[in-house]
């Protein structure tokens, strides 16, 4: 689906490179989440992934298609690319147009345009807005918009720049949520996050950038317990993690909220019973 | 495009030069520029702010605006050759509008002003940081504090933007709107709209701005200032010279 080879970036000729020779091949289907510090070319990343930055050496394809050469605006039919700020990406007067305005950029008919606002927008609760200004609305509520703007395109792959900031937890669980279920039905996302508990929930697939290159790469249940490598990269595991680090066996392979609560209640079940008869 | 006007972090001596000295020998230069009538004399001027970037190692910077003054300066000379009609003629371009001697001369002359006077007060803004400026500009030439601020922030606020406005493109871009368009027509088509969240997210940025300075007194009464701009014998020397140049331009008219 999408192939990096040897990419290399910098700003300018005699900048210093940010991305320093990536290989990554992302497969149709692949959930991943691009983790790592502050300028460590996440974002830079990204960008690359739907032509809005070309290579300074080295290959990306998309479905086959060289982003050097595509267009950004053709390569936007294949892949969905959500903002981190999303005042950049919201212009238009009322929520609706905002929606449209990409589905018109890629040709829909009338029907199949007011079908999938309609869709997106109570998948995102936004049904009761639709004719609301953008810019009246919360910043969690825009980034939401902005959200449902990228996934009415229906693009096979959905770059996703920190999709959950701004959100409160319910929110950026449902919004989590969309994004899982849009997975299982097939699409191929990627997506930044500083939330370690987010990608312990959601991704399969997690990348550590580190200055520029890969540190890691793999399935979060394994990327997720390399200490020493998050450290490097200024992240600290899931706190869940962080308690099967510590306490080892006991709190082994637990990694998401649920898993942990399972076993706490496992484990304290048949001291809890023979308190019981204690008493 | 973005560097313009900005900023260029340095240790030449040119950086280390009072604000008021630099601000003085754009002033004078411009000044003298208009004053001059000679091609030679306005094109050594010219020269010579090429060799005060250069000294100042920021001529990789400025070399945009050289460029944009060059662009800016063919425009008015094309203008001024086709509508001046006095003096010998050469040819005539198209009937009744003819290429004379005295319309060369002149549309040169406009050109090589137009870059040799408007270049030093860009390259004074690349040499000198904005707070010496601002200092400078309240602390000796008693401009109100608030004034000051708004012409330093405005300056300040034009590589934000310009920064700014290419996110909107890109994330445009990404929904599949085709602004990466050759057509330069179509792109000024495409791109208006983008004005939209552009002025919005400027007027949010610069409210925030306004309350945050509010916050921290801002415009609450006498200053003080952390450095002390120092104006010393170079300073003196430099600002001399530039008025010969002036004196020099008004003797040899």
């Amino acid at each position: 689906m999408i192939h990096i080879e040897g990419l290399s970036y910098r700003y300018d000729k005699k900048a210093p490179l940010i991305l320093d020779s990536i290989d990554l091949h992302i497969k149709k289907g692949d959930f991943v989440a691009l983790i790592g510090q502050n300028g460590a070319g996440k974002t830079t990343l990204l960008k690359q992934l739907n032509g809005l930055l070309k290579p300074s050496s080295g290959r990306v394809t998309v479905n086959g298609l060289d982003t050097a050469v595509t267009k950004t605006s053709k390569l936007a039919r294949h892949i969905g690319y959500l903002f981190q700020n999303p005042d950049h990406q919201i212009f238009c007067n009322t929520i609706h147009e905002e929606i449209k305005f990409g589905l018109v950029n890629i040709g829909c008919s009338p029907s199949e345009i007011n079908e999938r606002i309609e869709r997106i927008a109570s998948q995102l609760g936004l049904t009761d807005k639709l004719n609301k200004n953008p810019f009246t609305l919360s910043r969690g509520e825009r980034q939401r918009v902005a959200l449902a703007s990228v996934l009415a395109l229906e693009t096979e792959v959905l770059v996703l720049d920190e999709p959950t900031t701004g959100q409160d937890y319910k929110e950026c669980i449902e919004i989590m949520d969309i994004v899982k279920d849009l997975h299982s039905k097939g699409k191929t996302i990627i997506m930044v996050s500083h939330d370690m508990e987010v990608v312990a929930d959601y991704a399969q697939r997690a990348i550590i950038l580190y200055q520029g290159s890969v540190l890691e790469d793999g399935p979060v249940r394994e990327v997720l317990l390399k200490e020493h490598s998050l450290r490097l990269a200024g992240l600290e595991p899931p706190q869940t993690v962080q308690l099967s680090l510590r306490f080892g066996s006991l709190f082994n392979s637990v990694f998401t909220i649920d898993e942990l609560y399972e076993r706490v209640i496992g484990l304290a079940a048949p001291q809890a019973s023979s308190k019981g008869e204690q008493s | 495009m973005k560097e313009m006007l900005q900023y260029v972090n340095g240790n030449s001596l040119f950086h280390r030069m009072n604000p008021l000295t630099k601000l003085a020998w754009a002033v004078l230069i411009c000044a003298a520029c208009f004053a001059s009538s000679s091609h030679l004399f306005v094109l050594g001027l010219l020269i010579s702010n090429i060799l005060i970037a250069y000294a100042g190692k920021i001529l990789a910077k400025a070399k945009g605006t050289f460029k944009a003054l060059f662009i800016l300066g063919l425009f008015l000379m094309l203008f001024q050759l086709l509508f001046t009609n006095t003096g010998r003629v050469y040819f005539y371009i198209l009937p009744g509008v003819p290429i004379t001697d005295d319309g060369v001369s002149f549309s040169l002359l406009l050109m090589l002003k137009m870059m040799a006077a408007l270049s030093p007060l860009s390259l004074m803004l690349m040499l000198t940081p904005m707070n010496e400026l601002l200092t400078a500009m309240v602390d000796k030439l008693k401009v109100p504090y608030q004034y000051a601020f708004v012409v330093i922030t405005a300056l300040r606020f034009i590589p934000t933007f310009s920064h700014e406005m290419d996110q909107i493109m890109q994330a445009q871009m990404s929904r599949g709107h085709a602004t990466d368009t050759k057509n330069p027509f179509k792109k000024i088509g495409m791109v208006l709209p983008m004005c939209i969240p552009l002025l919005i997210s400027s007027v949010r940025k610069i409210e925030t701005m306004a309350i945050s300075i509010e916050t921290r007194g801002f415009g609450t009464g006498p200053r003080s200032y952390r450095k002390k701009l120092e104006f010393t014998f170079r300073d003196m020397m430099f600002i001399i010279i530039c008025v010969a140049v002036l004196a020099l331009s008004l003797v040899l008219r």
